[in-house]
């Protein structure tokens, strides 16, 4: 949703965001202006979440965006980097159960990436360590899909109803589909 | 009220220095001006992040604008 000004667009990608985590957690992104035009999205701390059975685990979600002018004068936000985890503790010391990655101005490995982690009880723990320590290539992955993973496949409780988040869902991932200006891979 | 209507909260340049100055010390073992410094050296740029969880979060934190590539800056 474009905004009048940078900051607006900014505010509203956020809003955006904010719906689609929504689906997981009440608890909403903060931002900050971390340069002229570049702006972090961010939980200040991890946010717990439960599944159906009532264990714990937590994400944490930071998102770097900055504005870009359209050609009818209004702004419209870009994504620039992110790093969206999901984990069974609140620290930073691993990379969580689940983690997609893309930040393309730091570090040795800059395409977009997944980080999984299995329980060491496999009974392989050369396949475990090769896992754990891989970068698994991704297209662009959008935070509607990562809430959708964590909604399906590891029984997170949503406090909305089930039609509820689902709605939010498609809506806000054919958004994402519709403005994204890459989505597989990036630009040579 | 829509989310998408909600205003958000923005945080200072003060509550972010302190932000970050917490997780560095928690991921690095240093303070938050030592890895903005390290940083802006170019001490982290083929750095394995394997071998530094939380490096990653981390630098998405800093200040700065840094797109520093033309790739990077085409793949919006």
């Amino acid at each position: 949703m474009p905004g009048r000004t940078a900051k607006e667009a900014v505010e509203n990608f956020a809003g955006f965001m904010n719906e689609t985590l929504s689906c997981l957690t009440n608890r909403r992104l903060s931002a900050y202006q971390k340069a002229d035009n570049t702006y972090v999205l961010l939980y200040k701390e991890a946010v717990p979440l439960r599944t159906d059975t009532g264990a714990p685990f937590y994400i944490q979600v930071t998102q770097v965006c900055n504005a870009v002018p359209l050609e009818d004068g209004t702004f419209k936000a870009r994504t620039r980097e992110y790093s969206y985890v999901f984990s069974e503790s609140p620290g930073l010391d691993h990379h969580g159960l689940v983690s997609y990655h893309w930040h393309p101005n730091d570090f040795n490995l800059r395409d977009p990436h997944l980080h999984l982690r299995i329980t060491p009880q496999v009974g392989c723990p050369e396949i475990e360590h090769k896992l754990s320590k891989a970068h698994f290539p991704t297209s662009r992955v959008c935070l509607e899909d990562f809430v959708s993973l964590l909604l399906k496949y590891y029984d997170i409780k949503s406090p909305l109803h089930h039609s509820t988040h689902r709605s939010i869902l498609k809506k806000n991932k054919e958004a994402f589909s519709k403005n994204a200006t890459w989505t597989v891979n990036p630009l040579p | 009220m829509p989310a998408t209507k909600k205003k958000i909260q923005w945080i200072t340049q003060g509550e972010m220095e302190s932000l970050v100055d917490k997780r560095a010390r928690a991921v690095l073992k240093v303070s938050g001006k030592t890895f903005i410094r390290n940083r802006k050296r170019g001490d982290y740029v083929k750095l394995d992040a394997d071998k530094c969880p939380g490096i990653v979060e981390l630098a998405l934190l800093s200040p700065g604008d840094k797109v520093a590539t033309s790739r990077a800056r085409k793949n919006s």
